[in-house]
């Protein structure tokens, strides 16, 4: 499978919240970084955790791959939009039943065997808390009534 | 905050030179730097410096911040870029600015 054909399941799988089909495509000891999040650890917890939270908290949830590259070094650069409407905590923001669409970008690191090594996302976590209806970082956990 | 879509002569223009109005001293280091076949580049950046000027609601009290960013740029078979798109944590810069608000 290509690097580009993996991302494109991860995404999907993603979508589909089958967590366990997305770490079946890392190496064990692929890495994630969740830039925003400041969570830099081992897929199996650190980014089946995120993933979880995600699929959990917006049952709805579609992913949307609005561009998609491969680079010299076997990463696959995606661009996507996360679509759906909050059913649960998230991130520590209670929940309001908000909607959410929310532009990120991740590169996944494809070894020569086809197996993911490493995932970065980048995404603006002040887009979020806005369609979340936070209103101050230092009040995550209350949101305006 | 900063969430800009359009021509880089006005919307890129307008976003860069108030940034480095406000932040005169801006440290770009690039951390990996990855291409296609096709022109497509990702660059991941960290981007700081030290607030001389208010920036957007952001008002200054001489912080300095440090971040990352991720710049998704296309270059043209005549070695110009045509098209860039960057994605950083406005969170994370607000809080090192000491700025509070959700915008």
């Amino acid at each position: 499978m290509s690097a580009r054909s993996l991302a494109e399941e991860s995404f999907a799988h993603m979508e589909a919240g089958d967590v366990d089909e997305i770490l079946g495509m890392m190496t064990p000891e692929a890495t994630v970084s969740l830039v925003p999040l400041s969570r830099h650890g081992p897929m199996a917890t650190d980014g089946a955790s995120y993933l979880r939270e995600l699929s959990m908290s917006f049952p709805d949830l579609l992913v949307r791959v609005r561009r998609l590259f491969v680079t010299g070094d076997n990463t696959a650069v995606a661009e996507i939009t996360i679509d759906g409407t909050q059913a649960g905590v998230f991130l520590a923001v209670a929940n309001q039943e908000k909607h959410v669409d929310l532009d990120q970008a991740w590169m996944l690191m494809v070894t020569p065997d086809d197996r993911v090594s490493a995932v970065i996302a980048y995404w603006d976590q002040n887009q979020l808390y806005r369609r979340l209806g936070v209103k101050r970082l230092d009040k995550v956990t209350i949101t305006a009534g | 905050m900063l969430y800009g879509e359009g021509k880089v002569r006005t919307v890129g223009k307008v976003i860069w030179t108030a940034l480095i109005d406000a932040f005169p001293v801006l440290a770009n280091a690039v951390t990996s730097l990855r291409a296609d076949p096709d022109g497509n580049v990702a660059a991941e950046v960290v981007i700081g410096g030290t607030q001389a000027r208010a920036f957007g609601i952001i008002g200054c009290a001489g912080g300095h911040y440090e971040l990352p960013h991720l710049f998704l740029f296309h270059v043209t078979s005549d070695g110009l870029i045509d098209d860039i798109v960057a994605y950083w944590d406005n969170v994370g810069w607000k809080k090192q600015l000491g700025c509070l608000e959700v915008d």
